[in-house]
This record gives C-alpha cells, sequence and structure tokens, in this order.
C-alpha cells in the first residue's frame, strides 16, 4: 500500500512541478517542452530524486498514446481555410522534404563517421520529423501572430510529416532488424501502403464519428471522452491493418473539427487539457529515461547531426519542398529555421532499442541531444527571427471571453461573447441602439461594477463595461470588429500597421494612381487590379499582411474573401519621403 | 503641416441634417467651392465621390475623411462637419460615421498633401479630441475643439 502511495505522490508531484514550471518558462519566453524535459531528467536517475527508470517499452507505450492524441488534436484544430494556401506547400515539405531531410543527413554522416547506410538513413528518419506545437506554444505565449502562410504550412507539415517520419523508421529497423537486404522498392511500397490505409481509415473513421455523434444521445460529458476512446481504436486497427495510424487519427481529427458539430467547442476544450497532459507526460518520461552522463558518449556524432540537420538539411530540403510554390525569401528563411525538433524523434529512436538492434543506445542519445539543441537554439529565436523578417501582423480583434452555448441545440453553434470595453473600441461612448450589424447579434446586458444591467438599450458603454452577447460562433470577426478594442497594448496596431485608408481589392491601379503617388506604372501593370497584382507577385498564395510597395506607397492586405481567397480590403499608407 | 491654417472657421459646421452619404457629399462640395478658383460644387462632388468608389474612407469610431484633388489654382482646403444624425458611410468597422473632416488638394500639390490626411487621421483618433468635438454647442465650438487637440 505504502509503495503505490509514494508512486501517487511522485507523480502527482511531478506533473505539479511542471505545470508550475509552465508559468516561469512562459515568462523567460522558453520553450515549455524544455521544461518538462529538464524536470523529468532532474527527477530521474542522475538527478536530484534519483528515480530508476529504464523501461523503453513503457516509456513508447505512453508516448505513442500521447501522439495520438496530440496528433488527434492537431488535426481538429486545423481549419478548412488554411488549405488554400498551404496545403500543397506542406505535403511536399511532409513527403519530399522529410526524405531528403533524412537522406542528405544519413549521406553526411555516412562521408563523415563512416557508418553504414542503413544505421545513417535509420539516424535521419529518426529526426526527420518537426513539432509546430512547440512553436505555437512560444507565439502563443508572446500574444504574436505570424503570416498565415507561414504559420499554415508550418502546422499542416508537422501535422503530416509525423506519419511519413514514423513510417520510414518503422521500415528501415524492420529492415535492419531482419537483416533483409536493403531496397528502395520496399521502402517505396511500404510507405505507399501506409499512407493510403492511414488516409481511407481515418478519413471514415471522421465521417463515422460525426455520424455517431449526431444520432447519440448520452450525457453531454461523454462526447470529449468518446472522442479521444475513437481516436485511439482508429489507430490501433490502422496500424494492425499495416497502415499509418498518426495519419488516420490526424485525418480524423480534421473531419471531426471541420463538421460543424454542436459538441466541437465542448470536445476542443477537454482535448486541449489532454493533449497537454499527454505533452506533459511525454516529455517527463522521455526525460526520466535517459541517462544524462550517456549523452556525452556520442556527443561529436550528436552535435555534428544537430548541426548539419539545422544549418545544411532542413534549408536544402525546404528550398527543394518549396521550388514549385515560389514562396517568398523570408518565408522560406522562416520556415527553414523553424524544423523545430519535439517529443517525436526521441520516442521514435525508442522504436530500434525496443527491436534490440545493435547500437540501440546510440539512436536514443543522437535523437535527445538533437531535441535537446533544436529547442534551445531554434525554440529561444524564433520570436526575434519572425520580427525581424517582417513576419509579425496584428492580432485579429476577439471577444475577452468566449462561451460556447453548445447545450442548446441549434442548427449553427451559438456562443456567448464577453468584450471589455475600451476608449478603443469603436462602440465606447454608444448604446446598443446606435450601432449596425451586419450579422445577427444579440446583446444580453452589460456589466458595469460587477452588476448585471439587463436592461440596456439606452446604455452608453463606457471604458471599463463589460458587453455580453450571442451570436453565431462563426460570425465572432464581424461581432469583434465593433466591439473589441483595437489593440492599443499589442506591440503592433492595426492602424500602424495597415495605414489610415483602405481600398477595395477590385480596383485597377490606375485609378489608385488618380489619388495616391504610386509613381510610374508600368504599362502592363496598369491594368491589373489590386487583387490580380498582388495575386501575380505571390504566386495566388496572398495572406493578410502581404505588402508590396508602389511609388511613396505601401499597400497591405487587410482583409480576404473567405471563400474565394480574393482580396477584400487593401489598407494604403504613404511612406515617409524627403519633401516632407 | 499646421492644420489650423488648413482649416477655416468658414469651413466648420456642426450638427448638419443630412440623410445620406451622397448628400454629405454633395453638402462637403457646396462648402468648399467657395474658396476654390478653378472648381464648382460639383467637380468636387464627382472627386471625392470617385475616391469613395475605390473603397471608403470611414476610418471607423464613427470618423469619416474623405479626400479628392481639385484643378490647380488655389490652396488646399478642409472641410469639417459634425452630423445631428450619424448616417451609413460603409466604413471599416461597419457603424454609421458623425464627424466628416474632407480635404481638397490641388492636383500639382497633391503628395504633399497626403501627409496631411494622416496627421488629420491621427488627431481625430484621439478620443478625447472626438469627444470634444461632439460635445460642441456651435460652429466655433467644434473648430476651437478640434484646433485644440493636440496630436
Amino acid at each position: 500500500m505504502t509503495e503505490i502511495n509514494g508512486i501517487m505522490l511522485l507523480m502527482g508531484a511531478l506533473l505539479l512541478i511542471s505545470i508550475l514550471a509552465a508559468a516561469v518558462s512562459n515568462r523567460l519566453g522558453a520553450p515549455l517542452l524544455l521544461s518538462f524535459l529538464i524536470i523529468g531528467m532532474l527527477a530521474g536517475e542522475e538527478g536530484v530524486l534519483r528515480i530508476q527508470f529504464n523501461n523503453p517499452t513503457v516509456a513508447f507505450f505512453i508516448g505513442s498514446l500521447a501522439l495520438v492524441i496530440i496528433l488527434f488534436d492537431g488535426g481538429m484544430r486545423t481549419h478548412k481555410e488554411r488549405f488554400r494556401v498551404a496545403l500543397w506547400p506542406a505535403i511536399s515539405l511532409a513527403t519530399v522534404g522529410v526524405a531528403l531531410t533524412c537522406a542528405i543527413t544519413a549521406a553526411a554522416v555516412v562521408w563523415l563517421f563512416d557508418l553504414p547506410w542503413p544505421i545513417a538513413l535509420l539516424i535521419g528518419a529518426i529526426l526527420s520529423s518537426t513539432d509546430a506545437a512547440a512553436v505555437f506554444g512560444i507565439f502563443q505565449s508572446q500574444n504574436m501572430r505570424i503570416k498565415q502562410r507561414v504559420a499554415a504550412t508550418l502546422e499542416i507539415e508537422s501535422g503530416t510529416n509525423d506519419p511519413m517520419a514514423i513510417i520510414l523508421t518503422m521500415t528501415v529497423t524492420a529492415m535492419i532488424a531482419t537483416a533483409q537486404e536493403f531496397s528502395w522498392w520496399v521502402i517505396t511500397v511500404d510507405v505507399l501502403q501506409q499512407l493510403l490505409l492511414g488516409l481511407v481509415v481515418g478519413w471514415f473513421g471522421g465521417r463515422t464519428f460525426v455520424y455517431m455523434a449526431r444520432k447519440l444521445t448520452v450525457q453531454f460529458s461523454f462526447f470529449p471522452l468518446l472522442a479521444a476512446a475513437s481516436a485511439v481504436v482508429v489507430f490501433a486497427l490502422t496500424s494492425g491493418a499495416g497502415g499509418s495510424g498518426y495519419l488516420a487519427v490526424y485525418l480524423m481529427g480534421f473531419v471531426i473539427g471541420n463538421s460543424r458539430l454542436p459538441q466541437l467547442m465542448h470536445i476542443l476544450q477537454v482535448q486541449d487539457g489532454l493533449a497537454w497532459l499527454s505533452q506533459i507526460m511525454m516529455f517527463l518520461i522521455l526525460g526520466l529515461l535517459v541517462t544524462p552522463s550517456h549523452l556525452m558518449e556520442h556527443w561529436q556524432l550528436s552535435l555534428t547531426v544537430a548541426l548539419l540537420m539545422i544549418f545544411i538539411a532542413r534549408p536544402i530540403a525546404v528550398w527543394v519542398s518549396l521550388l514549385p510554390f515560389t514562396f517568398p525569401w523570408r518565408d522560406q528563411v522562416f520556415i527553414s529555421w523553424v524544423g523545430l525538433r519535439g517529443a517525436v524523434p526521441i520516442i521514435l529512436a525508442l522504436y530500434p532499442w525496443l527491436m534490440n538492434i545493435e547500437n540501440q543506445q546510440l539512436f536514443f542519445d543522437i535523437a535527445f541531444v538533437v531535441v535537446l539543441i533544436s529547442l534551445i537554439l531554434q525554440g529561444w529565436t524564433l520570436a526575434g527571427l519572425a520580427r525581424w523578417l517582417g513576419l509579425e501582423v496584428p492580432p485579429s480583434a476577439e471577444p475577452d471571453g468566449r462561451m460556447p452555448l453548445d447545450r442548446v441545440s441549434s442548427k449553427d453553434p451559438l456562443e456567448l461573447f464577453a468584450f471589455n470595453m475600451t476608449e478603443r473600441s469603436p462602440a465606447c461612448d454608444h448604446s446598443w441602439n446606435e450601432l449596425r450589424w451586419s450579422v445577427p447579434v444579440e446583446c444580453v446586458g452589460v456589466l458595469r461594477a460587477g452588476e448585471w444591467y439587463p436592461n440596456h438599450s439606452s446604455l452608453r458603454f463606457s471604458d471599463g463595461d463589460t458587453l455580453m452577447v450571442v451570436a453565431k460562433a462563426q460570425h465572432v470577426d464581424d461581432v469583434s470588429r465593433v466591439l473589441a478594442a483595437g489593440g492599443q497594448r499589442q506591440t503592433l496596431n492595426s492602424t500602424s500597421f495597415f495605414g489610415d485608408f483602405s481600398l477595395r481589392g477590385d480596383v485597377t491601379l490606375e485609378a489608385v494612381a488618380a489619388f495616391y503617388p504610386v509613381g510610374q506604372l508600368p504599362a502592363e501593370s496598369a491594368h491589373h487590379t489590386i487583387t490580380s497584382y498582388f495575386d501575380q507577385k505571390f504566386y495566388r498564395r496572398v495572406v493578410v499582411g502581404d505588402q508590396l510597395k508602389l511609388g511613396g506607397v505601401q499597400l497591405t492586405v487587410r482583409e480576404l474573401d473567405e471563400q474565394s481567397g480574393a482580396i477584400a480590403t487593401v489598407g494604403v499608407k504613404l511612406l515617409s519621403t524627403s519633401n516632407n | 503641416m499646421d492644420l489650423s491654417t488648413l482649416l477655416h472657421p468658414d469651413c466648420t459646421r456642426r450638427a448638419v441634417e443630412v440623410t445620406s452619404k451622397k448628400k454629405a457629399l454633395e453638402l462637403l462640395g457646396q462648402l468648399a467651392a467657395p474658396r476654390l478658383a478653378n472648381a464648382s460644387a460639383f467637380d468636387v462632388f464627382e472627386s471625392l465621390l470617385s475616391r469613395e468608389r475605390l473603397g471608403s474612407t470611414g476610418i471607423g469610431f464613427g470618423i469619416a475623411i474623405p479626400h479628392g484633388r481639385v484643378a490647380d489654382g488655389s490652396k488646399p482646403v478642409a472641410i469639417l462637419i459634425t452630423l445631428a444624425d450619424a448616417i451609413d458611410f460603409d466604413s471599416i468597422d461597419n457603424q454609421p460615421v458623425d464627424i466628416i473632416f474632407a480635404l481638397l488638394v490641388p492636383e500639382s500639390h497633391h503628395e504633399q498633401h497626403l501627409h496631411t490626411l494622416q496627421a488629420v487621421a491621427q488627431r481625430l483618433n484621439d478620443k478625447q479630441c472626438t469627444r470634444a468635438m461632439r460635445d460642441a454647442h456651435d460652429d466655433m465650438a467644434l473648430y476651437q475643439a478640434f484646433i485644440r487637440c493636440n496630436s
């Protein structure tokens, strides 16, 4: 009994400390995952608590389960609209990019350290997946938004390249373990089979879950658990049938996340917690498993591999993968640098260990060091780099609080939004009657000094009030535009970023020239509309925040039409000229 | 650019009654024309209207800053009006407009004065300033409120 108590105390305490550490590391701008890993190491055999944990099977089991939850969560949060600019580039990165990163790293390791090809390839495969959750965690903690072309590409890439790296690792490991002759043919067929099965089962699993959730009447709290359980089932079924279970759960998450299911908000909230728990558990257990003193045994190899991947393999792979899509160079530099490695490589490195391959510890130690270096070097610098490259865009207006009304069944999910009124809100100094709306919305009262005023119709909103409204969840942007404060505290404010005035996307450059000093327009571009001009310059992948200079003015894309992706408005900003 | 030399008390009107964006632009034309050498009220109206066709100059917070070019021959002219009842202006925040500052610039001085627009926008972004303008009792008070705003 005392033993069980001891284990529980230990587990609870580790979790508690990790969460408390998260608050501290957020303030330092450090990657959260790094602190979980370090806490695990501190608790481990050579740390403070000296816990002996040396069981790769348990670690692999927990790690895989955690990955299923994390990928499922990532899929649910991937919005369909992001696909417009990022789907194919991301898929190219996740396939061609992963293969290239793996091949370049392997070739260099063979050349520099004289290791056999299969071992070198295994090192490359283990390390080829990237982790976007770490990246977005850092942006979120700094309240920073980056251009969607970059953000969506990184996000979809990291969701889809995990399966790819896993498939590669498993295949190469199996090949080494069974001493099969090395054959590209076998690898290719296996990879294709895994991808195809993963896609089919994942899509089908998602549709089935949505159908089930619409028909089923169970207690409301069960839906998130139902989702998580279904993901684990789909994962196990797909893997059992020889497909990629990870791809299947990612796709399943995507199908569910884009289904407008009334229970979706609730599922997402619980999933958020589950995904964090998974991240913490995974990193803690990996930190526990490692023997820090072993890490130094292969330090030359580890360090070389880390630097190679960061400075050579990833940039080349990104450049080649994005070649057909002609991304702006700033985007490419950033995507190259943000090949952040997370827990996946360390978990993959357990696989050869479990299969009892020769030098089993080698892979684990290398993977661990590479992930550490990547988290520290890239994780700590990426916010600064994004700013320096001008990829930051002003955060969009949003409510200060959101409560889904998901227990009320309506055709479109409803939400209650709360807005803290400040002088920077367009609605300030006005009463509810004076506001105009393009979408249906109803006010449910004002909170003033903590008191609720439901009879609000002639009350003038002033600084310090909290306004509560009910609207459809999909109209959050239209409502926020009028009620939310336009970023005074934010690092980047809309007016200085976009300029004061705006133009419609469908006017011609010639017409703009009649009012603003756009300089000499080349004859062929005078008849372009703003939309077609941007489309040409950004190869049809225009996102909010893209800028073009024309003579003395700067045009910045301000709003896109959600359906067509065409430019709705651009901001005009006059550049300061010498005669002023 | 000193805004007080640009705006004349004669071109400042408080609590004007207009019912639409088009009517407001027409009124701006009538107020500006007497101070312009080579442009009629209709020319001004047309210039402002063609700028609005490219996208509204309503910058949000109930403020619009229409602007346009007129034939050479006189100094730039600014007009400031507040409205008795706010009107739809297709503003960026979708809300009706009740403060309008218009600027008309002769063609050859066009570029320099675009920076004046930015200074005006900055000034009107200040809530203290617009509150004072909305509270003004007469045309002169409105003029003073605008001039006294510090940016």
